[in-house]
C-alpha cells in the first residue's frame, strides 16, 4: 500500500520541488488579470428590456440580435420558429428574458461566447423530474458575494447556504420554483425561477443591507465582516466560530493567532510580545487540527504537531474557521477543536485589485515596521476561469527586556529581533459548466526570525562552598530561524443529477531551517555577589563586591573581567510532509417530507518528517589571553527595564565569529558532545493514516440533525538513537499502529429565524507529540536513571459534549451561551518508575523518566459571547457597538503522584486558563470608527515541576489595543493601530504567585497604513 | 493605457515584495566550523621532572577528532625550536629522538621517526610519516628531549612553529611547552609501611573515604608497603597488596611474563607550600548496584614536616570534605590533630 502511495504521488512531489518558481509564474499571470477581456459577456451581465405580444419566436430573436452583439444558432427543422412569445416583465438580464423564451417555446438555451444556441427540449419526465439552480447571492450595494446566506425553497425545507464565495447549488423540482434567500442584517428577498427537466439554472441575487436602509449608515469592511461571520456561523451544521478577513481589521491583529484570541474560549501563547501558538478550550497546542483549506498542515518544528500561527500573515485569508464541534468528514484528530485557514479566490469577472500599506513603530527596539500587501483577482473566459493572486510581506523589528530567575540565579536578558512574513496565494479555479469546477490552490509562507538575545547571568555561590565560586556570566545568542509552509492543493468539484462529487490531491511542506544558531559565553569570577529577590519581588536586587547593581561602577560592568568559555555553533532542519488525497460523495434525499443527504468518503494521508541537527562546542585553547571586551560589540540597551539595570556592551557574534576564523587552530571541538548531542536529537519517522467515514444530515421542520462516524487507523515508524552513558551510540527503530472509530452526532433545533440551540457529542483524539514517541533515548546507567521515548504511546481520546444556544440580532449582533465538558482518556502524563528493560540494559534496574498513556482527565466549561451593533441606542450613541466572550473553565487531571509513586495527584490540565475574555468596545460615527480591545488571559500551568510547589504558571495577563479608522472612500481607508498600550508583561511563577521566575516587557507598537479597494 | 501602468506597478510591487521577503538577514562571514581539520597539540602546556632526570618526554597528539575521520597517511613535517633556556639548561637541552608506539597483535613496538636539528640543537623538524603498519601517520609521539642531570636546575620552553602539509591539519594549541625542574620538598618517590591493623584502619579512614577499593581492603590483604610518586602537579598512592598477578608484556618483539603483587591505585593534584598541602581530585560515588553514580570533587589538607637528617617526610592529614559535605561538622574527615604517616625516600 505505501509502495502505491508513493507511486501516486510521485508527480505530484516533483511538482512540488518548483513550488516557488510556480508562484512565480503565477505573478507573471498578472497581465493577464489586467488584459481587456476580448470574450462575450456572459448573458446574464447583458441588460435588456423587450417588452412583446404574441410575437412569433423568429422576430423576437431578431429583435434581440439587432439590439445585442449576440447571435442565435438553431435549426429550423427542430425548432417552431412561429411559436408565439409574449414578454412584458422585467427582466433584470438577456439571460432572464431568453429563460422565459426558451419556457414558452419549450427550448434549451445555451451560450457560446456570441453565439447563443437554441434546441428543442428532450423528451420531459412529468414525475420527479428535476433541475438545479446554480446561483450567487451578493451585497447589492458593496457588489460583494456573501456567505452563509440561507437559500430555501419557499414552502418547503429544501434549501441550502451559499459557500465562501456568496454561491450555491441546489436542486428543485421542475417549474416555476421560488426562492427565499434571508441573510442577517439584510432585507429578506424572494425570487422566481423557472426550471426545466435536467438543466441548471444559473441565477444572481442581490440583497440590500438593513442598516444602510435604516440608518444610512455607510457600510465599511468591518461591518460587512461580521455579518458574514455571522451568517456563516448560524447556519453551520456544527459549532463553530467563523473570522472573515473583513472582521480581522476590526482589530489590530497581523497574524492568524491574534486574530484567533478574540474567538470565545480561545487564548493563545505569546513569543516576544506576538501570539504564536493556539489554545481552544483550555487544552494545550498538540490538541488543536490546524488546516489550510480543510488539509491538515505539517508542523515545521522538530518535536511538536502543532503549527506557529504567527508564521501566516492574516491578510492572506478569505477566513478561518474554528471548529469546536467536529464532523464525520473532518479530520480526527481534534479535541480541542479544529482551526481552518481558508484562503481566497477570484469572485468576479471584474479586476479585483486590494492593496494596503502600513508603516509602524516599536517603542521598545526604537524601530519601524512595515507591512504591505496586494491581491489580484478576476474571473476570465466567460466567469469560467478565476484567478486569484495574493502577495503579503511583514517586516518588524521589536524587542524585550526581560529577567528570569533559576533558582539562586538571576538572568537579564535583552532581546533584540527582526521578524519577517512572506505571504503568496494563488488559486485557479475553472468551472466546466454549472456542474463540473477544478481548482488548484496554493499559498507559500515564510516567516523569518533573526534573534539577538544578550544575557548576564549572575550565579552566586549562595552556600559559601569551597568548590564554587560567585561567577557572572555573559551570553550572546545570534540566530536566524526560517518557517517555510507551502501546501497545493488540486481538486475537483461535480454535481451529477443524483450526487455530488469532490475529490482533492495535497502537498504540504513545512521547513524549519535554523542556518545558524550561535551562542558565545564568557565567565568571570567575583569575590562577592548576593542577590535580593525578596526586597522587591518586581525587580531583584543584586551586590558585586559589595558594591550595589545601581552602582556605575560595578565590577559586573568591566568587560575585561570576563574570559572567553565557550562557543556554540549549529544549525537545525527539520523537515515534515504531507501528501494526501481524499474522495467525497454526497447523496441528496428527502424522507417523510424532510430533506437530508448521505455522505461518505475517505483520506489517505502519508507524512514524513525528520529532524537533522548540528551542535559544534568550541573552547579555547590559545596561549593568549580572550576576554569579552575584544569580542564585545553591537546595540545596548540604555533603558534597560526601565533603566533599573545597566548593560554593557556584550559579545558581537559576527565580531566574534571573524575571530574564530582567523584563529580556527585556537579553538578545541569537544567531540564527545557533539556526537551525543546529535545523535539524542536526530530522527526519522513516517506516519500513514487511512480514514473513512459515513454521516447523514437530517433537515426537518425546525430540527437539524447530523450523525455518523469516521474510522481513522494511523501507523508510525521511526529511526533515531539511542545514547548509553554519554559515549555509546545505538540506533534504534520502532513504531506503532492505532485505530480509532468516532462517532459524531449533531443536533441544531431552529426555534425561530433568529434561535438557534445546538447540541453535540462527538469523539474525537489527539495523536502525541514526536518528541514523546520519537525518543531521545538517554540512559545513564552509572547516574541510575536515563529517559527513554515510548514507541507504543497512544494519543489522547476524548468525549465531547456541548451545548450552545444562539440569538442573532438583526442589526448584526449575536448572544450566545454554552456548556462544554470533555472526558480525555490516555492522558499522556510524565512518568518515573524503576525498570531493568532500557536500551542498553544488562539487567541493572535504573529510574526512567517516560510519557505513558493511562490516566484520565475531565475538563468543563461555560462560554458566553455578545456583539452588537447597538443601533437602538438614541442619538449619538447608535454608533457604538460591543463585542465581548468570557469562557470559564475547569480541569482535573490525575497523574502518578509526585510525592508517592504509588499514589494518584490531581492537576490543572496544562495550557487551562480558568478565565479567558474578550472586550471591545467600538463607536461609528460617519467615516470614523474608532475601537478599543481589551483581550484577557487568565493564569495557566504551564510546565510541572518535581513537586507541585515548583509548577509553573503563567500569570494572568491584560493587553489593551486600540484602532482607528477613517473611511475615505469605497475604495480608500486610512486607519491606525495601538497595541499593548499598558506594557503588559509576560510573567511566569513558580509556586507562589509572588515568586516570579519570568518577567518579560515588549512596551507598546503602533501601525498606521492605507487600504485600498479596486 | 491606464491598465498598463497598473500591471507594471502591480508587477513591480509583486517582485519587490518577494525579493524582500527573499532576503535572509545573513551574517557577513559566516563560521567556518561546518569543517573539520585535525588539530596537532602539544598534550599539555608545562611539566618538569627532578633535577637529576636526564631526558624528559613531550608528548604531540592529534587532539580529539570525529570517530569517522581517518587520520592523514601523508607525512606531515613539524618545525620546532626550543627557546628561553635558564640556568643548567643552556646548552644541555636538544632532541634526543622522536618515538612512537604501535600495538601489533598484542605486542607493542616503538618506532622513530625522523628529524633534523640544527647544530645547537635548538631549530629544527620532525617528520611525522606514515607507518605501514598503522595506514596512518601515528596519534601521538614523543619528544625526548635531553635533560642536563645531576644536580641542575632551570627551565626551557619547546615550542611547535610550523607544520606542512597537504592534509586537513592545522597546528593547534597548546604550541608551547614550559619545562621546569621540580624543586618542591615533596617532589619524587616515597615509601611508607603500614605495620598494624590500627595504622591501616587510620589510613583507611581518609583514603577509603575516596577510593571505595580501598575501603573493601582489609590489612591482612596487603603487604603493609605504600609507595608515594609526586610529579609535576600530580600525585599517586599505590598499595600493595599480598595478591599476586602474571602480568605479561610485549616489547618490541620480545614477551615477558612476571608475577607482582596486585596494587590499588589513588591519584590527586596537589599544591605543597609553607608545610602545608592541598590534594584535590574527584571521589567515585557507589551505588546499591556498585555502579559509579557520581563523582564528586574532594579536598584533602594538611600539613608536611621534612625530617633533613633521615630524609623523610611526614604527611599529617587534617580535613578531608567533598562538594556535598565541607560545611563545619559536615566534613568527611576533620581533627585538630590529624591522622599522620611517615614516608621514606624510594
Amino acid at each position: 500500500m505505501n509502495k502505491n502511495l508513493h507511486l501516486i504521488y510521485y508527480t505530484f512531489n516533483k511538482v512540488s520541488r518548483y513550488s516557488l518558481a510556480g508562484l512565480l509564474l503565477q505573478c507573471l499571470l498578472f497581465n493577464l488579470l489586467v488584459a481587456r477581456d476580448t470574450t462575450a459577456q456572459n448573458i446574464y451581465n447583458v441588460k435588456l428590456q423587450l417588452t412583446v405580444a404574441d410575437m412569433p419566436l423568429k422576430r423576437v430573436l431578431e429583435t434581440i440580435e439587432s439590439k445585442t452583439e449576440f447571435t442565435f444558432t438553431y435549426s429550423s427543422l427542430k425548432i417552431d420558429l412561429s411559436k408565439k412569445i409574449s414578454l412584458k416583465g422585467q427582466y433584470s438580464s438577456l439571460g432572464k428574458m431568453l429563460e422565459e423564451v426558451a419556457r414558452q417555446a419549450n427550448l434549451d438555451v445555451k451560450q457560446q461566447g456570441f453565439n447563443i444556441l437554441l434546441k428543442p427540449q428532450a423528451e420531459r419526465h412529468t414525475l420527479n423530474a428535476f433541475g438545479s439552480i446554480r446561483g450567487k447571492v451578493l451585497d447589492d450595494q458593496l457588489n460583494v458575494a456573501l456567505p452563509g446566506a440561507t437559500v430555501l425553497q419557499k414552502g418547503t425545507l429544501n434549501g441550502t447556504t451559499t459557500d465562501l464565495n456568496g454561491e450555491f447549488f441546489l436542486r428543485v423540482p421542475v417549474g416555476e420554483i421560488e426562492l427565499e434567500v434571508s441573510y442577517i442584517g439584510f432585507q429578506k428577498i424572494s425570487q422566481v425561477v423557472s426550471i426545466a427537466d435536467g438543466t441548471t439554472a444559473s441565477i444572481e441575487l442581490r440583497m440590500r443591507s438593513e442598516v444602510t436602509e435604516l440608518s444610512g449608515v455607510i457600510v465599511t469592511g468591518s461591518l460587512q465582516g461580521q455579518q458574514k461571520a455571522l451568517n456563516q456561523q448560524k447556519n453551520a451544521d456544527n459549532i463553530k466560530n467563523i473570522i472573515s478577513a473583513d472582521q480581522i481589521g476590526r482589530f489590530p491583529d497581523p497574524n492568524v493567532a491574534e486574530a484567533l484570541q478574540r474567538v470565545p474560549a480561545v487564548n493563545i501563547e505569546r513569543d516576544q510580545g506576538e501570539g504564536r501558538y493556539v489554545l481552544i478550550r483550555g487544552l494545550a497546542p498538540q490538541f488543536t487540527n490546524i488546516s489550510i483549506n480543510g488539509e491538515q498542515i505539517p508542523s515545521p518544528e522538530a518535536d511538536v504537531r502543532y503549527v506557529a500561527l504567527d508564521a501566516i500573515p492574516a491578510d492572506q485569508l478569505a477566513s478561518i474557521e474554528v471548529s469546536k464541534s467536529i464532523t464525520p468528514d473532518m479530520d480526527g484528530d481534534a479535541i480541542g477543536g479544529s482551526v481552518n485557514l481558508i484562503t481566497r479566490t477570484a469572485q468576479t469577472d471584474q479586476l479585483k485589485v486590494n492593496a494596503s500599506g502600513l508603516l509602524g513603530y516599536n517603542n521598545i527596539s526604537g524601530k519601524t515596521n512595515l507591512q504591505g500587501s496586494l491581491e489580484l483577482s478576476k474571473r476570465l473566459l466567460n466567469n469560467k476561469l478565476g484567478v486569484m493572486l495574493n502577495s503579503s510581506y511583514y517586516e518588524t523589528e521589536r524587542g524585550s527586556d526581560n529577567w528570569e530567575r533559576d533558582g539562586d540565579e538571576l538572568d537579564l536578558r535583552d532581546y533584540e529581533l527582526t521578524r519577517t512574513r512572506l505571504g503568496l496565494s494563488g488559486t485557479l479555479d475553472y468551472r466546466f459548466n454549472e456542474k463540473n469546477e477544478i481548482y488548484f490552490r496554493s499559498i507559500y509562507n515564510k516567516f523569518t526570525d533573526r534573534e539577538f538575545r544578550r544575557s548576564s547571568v549572575f550565579v552566586p555561590n549562595v552556600d559559601n562552598s569551597p568548590f564554587e565560586d560567585n561567577v557572572l556570566e555573559r551570553y550572546s545568542k545570534d540566530r536566524l530561524e526560517k518557517q517555510i509552509v507551502t501546501s497545493f492543493n488540486l481538486g475537483a468539484k461535480h454535481n451529477f443529477e443524483k450526487f455530488n462529487l469532490d475529490y482533492e490531491v495535497s502537498y504540504a511542506e513545512a521547513i524549519q531551517d535554523t542556518p545558524f544558531d550561535i551562542e558565545v559565553a564568557s565567565v568571570a569570577e567575583v569575590d562577592q555577589l548576593a542577590l535580593d529577590f525578596d526586597t522587591n519581588k518586581d525587580f531583584p536586587a543584586f551586590t558585586v563586591n559589595d558594591l550595589s547593581h545601581t552602582n556605575p561602577s560595578n565590577v559586573y560592568l568591566d568587560n575585561t573581567q570576563y574570559a572567553f568559555d565557550e562557543a556554540t555553533m549549529g544549525n537545525t532542519y527539520a523537515k515534515d510532509v504531507n501528501k494526501t488525497a481524499k474522495i467525497n460523495f454526497t447523496i441528496p434525499y428527502e424522507a417523510n417530507g424532510a430533506t437530508g443527504m448521505v455522505k461518505f468518503g475517505g483520506k489517505i494521508r502519508s507524512k514524513e518528517k525528520t529532524f537533522d541537527i548540528t551542535e559544534n562546542v568550541f573552547g579555547y585553547t590559545g596561549a593568549d589571553d580572550l576576554t569579552l571586551d575584544q569580542y564585545a560589540g553591537g546595540n545596548v540597551d540604555e533603558n534597560f527595564l526601565g533603566n533599573r539595570y545597566t548593560l554593557r556592551a556584550n559579545a558581537d557574534v559576527e565580531k566574534f565569529v571573524k575571530y574564530f576564523n582567523a584563529n580556527r587552530n585556537d579553538f578545541e571541538l569537544s567531540v564527545d558532545d557533539k556526537l551525543v548531542t546529535e545523535a539524542v536529537e536526530a530522527y526519522t519517522s513516517t506516519e500513514d493514516v487511512y480514514a473513512g467515514y459515513l454521516m447523514t444530515k437530517l433537515q426537518m421542520s425546525k430540527l437539524m440533525l447530523l450523525g455518523g462516524f469516521r474510522y481513522e487507523n494511523t501507523k508510525v515508524r521511526y529511526r533515531s538513537f539511542n545514547v548509553i552513558n554519554e559515549s555509546e551510540i545505538i540506533p534504534e527503530v520502532g513504531g506503532t499502529d492505532y485505530g480509532f472509530l468516532l462517532p459524531q452526532l449533531h443536533a441544531r433545533y431552529q426555534v425561530n429565524e433568529s434561535l438557534n440551540l445546538r447540541g453535540a457529542i462527538t469523539r474525537s483524539y489527539a495523536r502525541p507529540n514526536f518528541s514523546d514517541i520519537v525518543p531521545a533515548q538517554e540512559i545513564n546507567i552509572n547516574e541510575n536513571e536515563g529517559t527513554i521515548g515510548n514507541a507504543a504511546l497512544k494519543p489522547v481520546s476524548a468525549t465531547n459534549i456541548d451545548f450552545l444556544t444562539e440569538k442573532y440580532f438583526g442589526t448584526v449582533g449575536i448572544l450566545s451561551g454554552g456548556l462544554f465538558y470533555k472526558k480525555l482518556n490516555e492522558f499522556i502524563f510524565t512518568r518515573r518508575f524503576e525498570s531493568s528493560v532500557y536500551p542498553g540494559s544488562e539487567g541493572v534496574p535504573i529510574f526512567l523518566t517516560q510519557s505513558q498513556n493511562g490516566q484520565e482527565a475531565d475538563l468543563f466549561g461555560i462560554e458566553v459571547a455578545y456583539q452588537q451593533n447597538l443601533t437602538f441606542l438614541p442619538g449619538a450613541l447608535q454608533g457604538l457597538s460591543v463585542y465581548a466572550n468570557y469562557t470559564l473553565t475547569s480541569s482535573n487531571a490525575r497523574i502518578q503522584s509526585r510525592e508517592e509513586a504509588d499514589q494518584q495527584e490531581e492537576i490543572r490540565l496544562p495550557g487551562q486558563a480558568k478565565h479567558v475574555g474578550n472586550f471591545s468596545l467600538g463607536y461609528d460615527k460617519g467615516r470614523f470608527n474608532v475601537r478599543v480591545s481589551a483581550n484577557f488571559n487568565g493564569e495557566y500551568l504551564s510546565e510541572l515541576g518535581d513537586e507541585a510547589a515548583e509548577d509553573f504558571y503563567v500569570k494572568d495577563r491584560v493587553q489593551l489595543d486600540a484602532t482607528a479608522t477613517v473611511v475615505v472612500n469605497k475604495k480608500l481607508r486610512f486607519f491606525a493601530e495601538f497595541l499593548n498600550l499598558t506594557n503588559q508583561p509576560f510573567e511566569v511563577y513558580q509556586g507562589e504567585k509572588d515568586r516570579y521566575v519570568q518577567r518579560e516587557f515588549y512596551s507598546w507598537w503602533t501601525r498606521v497604513g492605507l487600504k485600498l479597494d479596486f | 493605457m491606464y491598465m498598463k501602468k497598473i500591471s507594471l506597478t502591480s508587477i513591480g510591487f509583486a517582485l519587490s515584495v518577494l525579493l524582500i521577503g527573499c532576503a535572509d538577514n545573513s551574517f557577513e562571514e559566516l563560521p567556518q566550523d561546518d569543517n573539520y581539520p585535525f588539530r596537532l597539540v602539544l598534550d599539555t602546556n608545562e611539566g618538569g621532572d627532578l633535577a637529576d632526570a636526564e631526558d624528559y618526554g613531550i608528548t604531540i597528539k592529534f587532539a580529539d577528532y570525529l570517530p569517522d575521520l581517518n587520520l592523514p597517511n601523508e607525512e606531515i613535517i613539524i618545525t620546532y625550536q626550543i627557546k628561553d633556556l635558564e640556568d643548567d639548561m643552556v646548552g644541555s637541552v636538544r632532541i634526543d629522538k622522536v618515538i612512537y608506539e604501535v600495538e601489533i597483535d598484542d605486542c607493542i613496538y616503538e618506532r622513530e621517526l625522523d628529524f633534523s636539528a640544527s647544530a645547537d640543537g635548538l631549530t629544527g623538524s620532525i617528520v611525522l610519516a606514515s607507518d605501514e603498519d598503522l595506514g596512518s601517520v601515528p596519534e601521538e609521539f614523543e619528544v625526548v628531549v635531553t635533560l642536563p642531570g645531576g644536580e641542575s636546575s632551570g627551565s626551557f620552553i619547546f615550542e611547535i612553529t610550523a607544520i606542512e602539509t597537504t592534509q586537513p591539519v592545522l597546528l593547534g594549541s597548546p604550541r608551547e611547552f614550559e619545562y621546569a625542574v621540580l624543586d618542591n620538598e615533596v617532589a619524587g618517590g616515597w615509601e611508607f609501611e603500614i605495620t598494624s591493623d590500627e595504622e591501616f584502619e587510620s589510613f583507611k579512614e581518609i583514603f577509603g573515604q575516596l577510593n571505595a577499593d580501598i575501603e573493601a581492603l582489609s590489612f591482612s590483604e596487603i603487604t603493609g608497603t605504600v609507595k608515594a610518586e609526586f610529579e609535576f602537579g600530580e600525585m599517586k598512592f599505590e598499595i600493595e597488596l599480598i595478591e599476586t598477578e602474571e602480568i605479561t608484556s610485549c616489547e618490541n618483539g620480545e614477551s615477558e611474563t612476571e608475577t607482582v603483587n596486585k596494587v590499588i591505585e589513588f591519584e590527586a593534584e596537589y599544591e605543597v607550600e609553607d608545610g602545608e598541602f592541598v590534594f584535590e581530585g574527584s571521589r567515585e560515588i557507589i551505588n546499591d548496584n556498585g555502579l559509579v553514580e557520581d563523582e564528586l570533587d574532594f579536598m584533602l589538607e594538611g600539613t608536611y614536616e621534612v625530617d633533613e637528617e633521615s630524609g623523610a617526610i611526614r604527611f599529617t592529614f587534617l580535613i578531608l570534605i567533598d562538594e556535598d559535605n565541607y560545611e563545619a561538622g559536615e566534613e568527611l574527615y576533620a581533627s585538630e590533630i590529624g591522622v599522620s604517616f611517615t614516608f621514606n625516600k624510594d
